[in-house]
């Protein structure tokens, strides 16, 4: 709530995890990595934000979790994505992008 | 979709919660190990490998609450956050709560008690299979004052003929005199045709009911037993079917037993004999001899407008044939079908429905009280929620919270309700159970809890949201500024305030004067004069065995058994007159039935009309305290010498003879009987009821000439009832040790208990008009009270510019009264309503009785006074300076 990094991300930090476990199902754990390894070390999710949001997206149906076993065999959370999480990427992309270009032509006028 | 989806999961989760916490914490574990595991793949030593996983995780405890946080339901949380803050706060406030639950549970409780009464009798159906389709068939002769009951010929008739019912049945009540291994007993019984079990759907829970063949073969009487008879007369032995009981003295065979608690309506019937229909009915002539009672079924689908119409068109077609046509159509003959739920609660549907009324009006004045008392509270509150408005704090998060808390205690409230209810019911159960139809034992039930819990949640939620309305309505600045030096409280809200006060003046007038106009019909029967005296005559009646070869078959000896017992009952200490009839006034066994003229009488119309018929002998007229008009009583000698005399009342002489001259001339009870000749006229006596101000007429004949197996014996004493009754056993059982005795009472008390249900209905309605009272007087103390607190400064400022005491009295004073004086004028037109709406249940007053008026007025005037008095005097006597020094 009060951490700089996850205000900036709310709302990016959902679409991100939803971009990443669209690759393959996942666990808490990988997901973190997958995420800095995306972002090329830049950004450093914290777990407070990313259980929550993957609660959240639980709750809204986006993704769903199993239990399973892991590589170094043990039992893991494996998320995965959902049919309207599928499409819910779909639409966040579209608009992040909408949003993004315009907020780059923007600042480009100035 | 989503919404719904997050909301699903949120409540899902509140019952998974554990699971969940499990989950979490398995969750953290696996990504610290596995980040543990990358750590020392990196060439970390073990320990710091661990906390190096820990410190990039981040707090584990915070980011388990976050993750609860997305979890929970927010609403709900906050709901049980609002319960729980009101809880708190109304416990604080003491007196409020107190208050405010000991007005709710009274009004719930009244209307509780009262609901699950109505409930039980007009709501519920009666205890037979589709209820629905049973109706009671009767004859009814309005001109001459006359209804119920068929006659042979109609009831076989319309079974037979009447498309729209499935099937139909007589019955009639029939006592019986048991006699054989447990002793001689007298016991209600019913006579029933056997279509009567099929009519009702119901069964034998041994053996059979009766089959067709059992009303034609009058020499091998058969019985059903109720299942209560068989259980203490049989101890429940199956072997007793098939046995034979004496009846009267007949020896019966037991064919059935029926299943426990089944009952006809008001009947609990001991015994169950099939009617017999006469070989010979000589129906022609008997056609209107409506000596039964016939209910039927309607077939499915046929409405009660149907069988009407149908019924209509039968009597036309058999009144072509009748002989009596043009009497009986003189008299308004006609037929009626009704429900036989509606018309079996006929009677006691107003006085119920008058209660419930009268219990809803104290909810409502106890609602409009409560409303004032939460607008007092939030006034208090006004600075509260002011501030917590200009701190950002939603009004429908605030008008959420006011009406939490209104549910819960009125919740709360209707909870204590329930209580109070049963307990009242216990209390009031004594009062109504003899005039409750069903003779059953109201039972709060779930259906009554349900009404209550409902009523409770729509009054809660009346309250809370009028307490949003109240509170949120005024300006933000204005609430903040409501208890500052210069604020003022709000005049609207005062007016308002001062409108609540009204109306519960004006509904505790209304419930007042209602009771009033109750207890002044109650009083003015009490004080009808039922035509005999009824003090110091004791009654008992005496039953006796007839049938053949049995020691009263004949009636000769049961003239010598009555003989010897007036004897002995003369012959002892502080009786005096002792007299036996085959009736008595309020004790039944009175018939009515119409008389024969040998010759032509001078009276009015040619409409047969029933009198009340009752063979006597001893001096019961004199016992029974009736006066001689004219001529002479009946003589023993009379009596035992089987004279053709009789007596008759003064209405039956003034009816046939309107001149006078009565005497002389000769009637009969059935022109096969032979005539009588009248030789004495009597006062006109009542006999069942009251409020009943007809001139029935009334015939006595030589008890010789009526047959009857039942006697009451009445006797004028100067002892105590119970001494008397004493002696009357005595005298009986040295005679005869085999006759019971039964119903010994006082005629006073036979009188009292025919009005035990207007009692009841006094009483509950009196004790609703006393807690009204009570209420208003709350209300009007609560108002006037609060008014004075927050003028304080006003007065002070009033009595510093030199105001006397006196003038701050009578301002407070004033106020009092003009608002009570507003609420009796409103009171009393609601009354004039009240009234006229109940005007069936008065009895020599109307709706609008100038005493019970005034009284209320007065009544009320005095509370609202003296409500008024204790505040005003706190006004008058505020010191000014600590006054103006105070706020």
């Amino acid at each position: 709530m009060g951490n700089d990094k996850a205000e900036l991300l709310q709302g990016t930090l959902d679409m991100l995890i939803l971009k990443a476990l669209n690759l393959e199902p996942m666990h808490g754990f990988g997901l973190s990595l997958r995420l800095r390894q995306m972002s090329n070390e830049l950004f450093h999710v914290e777990m407070g934000s990313l259980y929550p949001a993957l609660c959240r997206l639980e709750a809204r149906g986006l993704v769903k979790a199993v239990w399973g076993i892991s590589d170094n065999n043990r039992k893991a959370r494996y998320y995965s994505l959902t049919v309207s999480g599928r499409r819910q990427l779909g639409q966040e992309t579209t608009k992040w992008e909408m949003l993004s270009s315009t907020i780059n032509a923007m600042l480009r006028a100035t | 979709m989503g919404g719904l989806r997050q909301f699903i999961f949120r409540i899902g989760s509140v019952f998974r919660r554990h699971r969940h916490e499990a989950e979490l914490s398995e969750e953290i574990r696996f990504h610290l190990e596995s980040q543990t595991e990358a750590n020392l793949a990196a060439g970390m030593a073990p320990e710091e490998a661990r906390l190096a996983a820990l410190r990039t995780f981040g707090g584990v405890d915070q980011i388990k609450e976050q993750y609860r946080d997305e979890r929970r339901p927010r609403w709900l949380e906050d709901c049980w956050r609002d319960l729980s803050h009101s809880a708190r706060g109304l416990c604080r406030e003491k007196t409020f709560t107190v208050t405010f639950l000991m007005v709710f549970a009274v009004c719930m409780g009244a209307n509780v008690a009262i609901f699950t009464v109505v409930d039980e009798i007009l709501i519920r159906p009666l205890p037979f299979p589709d209820p629905g389709q049973l109706v009671r068939v009767y004859n009814s002769y309005p001109k001459i004052g006359t209804e119920g009951g068929v006659s042979t010929a109609h009831y076989l008739e319309r079974r037979q003929q009447m498309a729209a019912f499935s099937d139909a049945a007589a019955w009639k009540d029939s006592s019986r005199i048991i006699t054989g291994s447990g002793g001689a007993e007298s016991v209600s019984g019913l006579a029933v045709t056997p279509s009567f079990f099929h009519v009702l759907a119901t069964h034998a829970a041994i053996g059979r009911t009766f089959e067709d063949r059992d009303s034609v073969d009058e020499k091998n009487p058969v019985v059903v037993l109720s299942n209560e008879l068989w259980r203490d007369r049989y101890n429940s032995d199956p072997s007793a079917v098939g046995r034979t009981v004496s009846l009267n003295g007949y020896p019966t065979t037991i064919i059935g037993v029926m299943p426990a608690g089944f009952f006809y309506l008001s009947r609990h019937p001991a015994v169950w004999m099939p009617i017999f229909f006469p070989s010979d009915p000589r129906l022609a002539g008997k056609r209107h001899a409506n000596r039964f009672e016939m209910i039927a079924r309607l077939r499915p689908g046929v409405s009660l407008a149907q069988a009407q119409d149908e019924l209509d068109a039968l009597n036309k077609r058999t009144l072509v044939d009748d002989p009596e046509a043009k009497v009986m159509l003189d008299a308004g003959f006609h037929s009626v079908i009704r429900g036989l739920h509606p018309e079996f609660v006929s009677e006691i549907r107003p006085v119920l429905l008058l209660l419930q009324a009268g219990a809803c009006m104290l909810l409502l004045i106890g609602a409009v009280n409560l409303a004032n008392l939460f607008l007092v509270r939030s006034s208090g509150r006004a600075k509260e929620f002011g501030v917590r408005r200009a701190l950002g704090a939603g009004s429908f998060r605030l008008g959420r919270t006011l009406v939490m808390e209104a549910l819960l205690v009125s919740v709360a409230g209707g909870a204590l309700g329930i209580v109070l209810g049963i307990a009242a019911l216990r209390l009031a159960l004594p009062l109504l159970a003899r005039q409750l139809p069903l003779h059953v034992v109201p039972v709060i039930d779930g259906t009554v809890c349900a009404a209550a819990f409902g009523a409770a949640c729509l009054v809660g939620l009346g309250l809370g949201l009028h307490g949003v309305w109240s509170t949120l309505r005024t300006p933000l600045p204005d609430a903040l500024a409501s208890e500052s030096r210069t604020g003022t409280s709000n005049k609207a809200v005062q007016r308002y305030r001062r409108v609540l006060i009204v109306a519960q003046v004006a509904l505790a007038f209304v419930l007042v004067a209602s009771s009033g106009l109750l207890g002044m019909s109650l009083a003015r029967l009490a004080s009808v004069d039922p035509g005999f005296r009824k003090d110091n005559v004791l009654t008992g009646w005496v039953a006796l065995a007839g049938g053949q070869g049995r020691r009263y078959g004949e009636t000769g000896q049961r003239l010598a058994f009555s003989e010897q017992l007036m004897e002995a009952l003369r012959s002892t200490a502080g009786i005096g007159p002792v007299g036996m009839g085959t009736g008595m006034p309020f004790g039944g066994g009175v018939q009515r039935v119409p008389v024969a003229f040998e010759s032509p009488h001078m009276g009015q119309g040619n409409a047969e009309q029933p009198h009340f018929v009752c063979g006597v002998a001893g001096d019961y007229f004199q016992a029974m305290g009736i006066p001689l008009k004219e001529g002479r009583f009946l003589s023993d000698e009379d009596v035992q010498g089987g004279r053709k005399l009789c007596v008759v009342d003064e209405d039956f002489a003034r009816r046939y003879w309107p001149g006078g001259g009565a005497i002389g001339h000769r009637i009969s009870p059935d022109s096969t009987h032979g005539y009588y000749t009248i030789i004495g006229v009597v006062g006109a006596v009542k006999y069942d009821d009251l409020t009943d101000d007809r001139s029935w007429g009334a015939v006595y004949y030589p008890y010789t000439e009526v047959n009857m197996y039942w006697f009451v014996f009445a006797m004028r004493t100067s002892l105590a009832p119970e001494m008397t009754g004493g002696a009357f056993r005595a005298a009986v059982a040295r005679i005869d040790p085999d006759v019971p005795v039964l119903d010994l009472t006082t005629m006073s008390t036979l009188v009292e208990e025919s009005l035990l249900g207007r009692r009841a209905a006094v009483v509950l309605a009196a004790a609703f008009a006393f807690v009204s009272l009570l209420i208003a007087e709350i209300g009007i103390y609560g108002v006037l009270a609060f008014q004075v607190s927050q003028s304080r400064r006003e007065i002070g400022v009033r009595m510093a510019l030199g105001a006397e005491p006196v003038q701050i009295l009578r301002h407070f004073v004033g106020l009092g009264i003009r608002l009570t004086a507003t609420g009796l004028a409103l009171g009393l037109a609601g009354a004039w309503i009240a009234g006229r709406s109940m005007a069936g249940l008065l009895f020599g007053t109307g709706p609008l009785d100038p005493p019970v008026l005034g009284g209320t007025g007065l009544v009320l005037g005095i509370v609202a006074v003296l409500a008024c008095l204790l505040p005003s005097c706190s006004a008058s006597r505020v010191p000014p300076a600590e006054a103006l020094r105070s706020s």
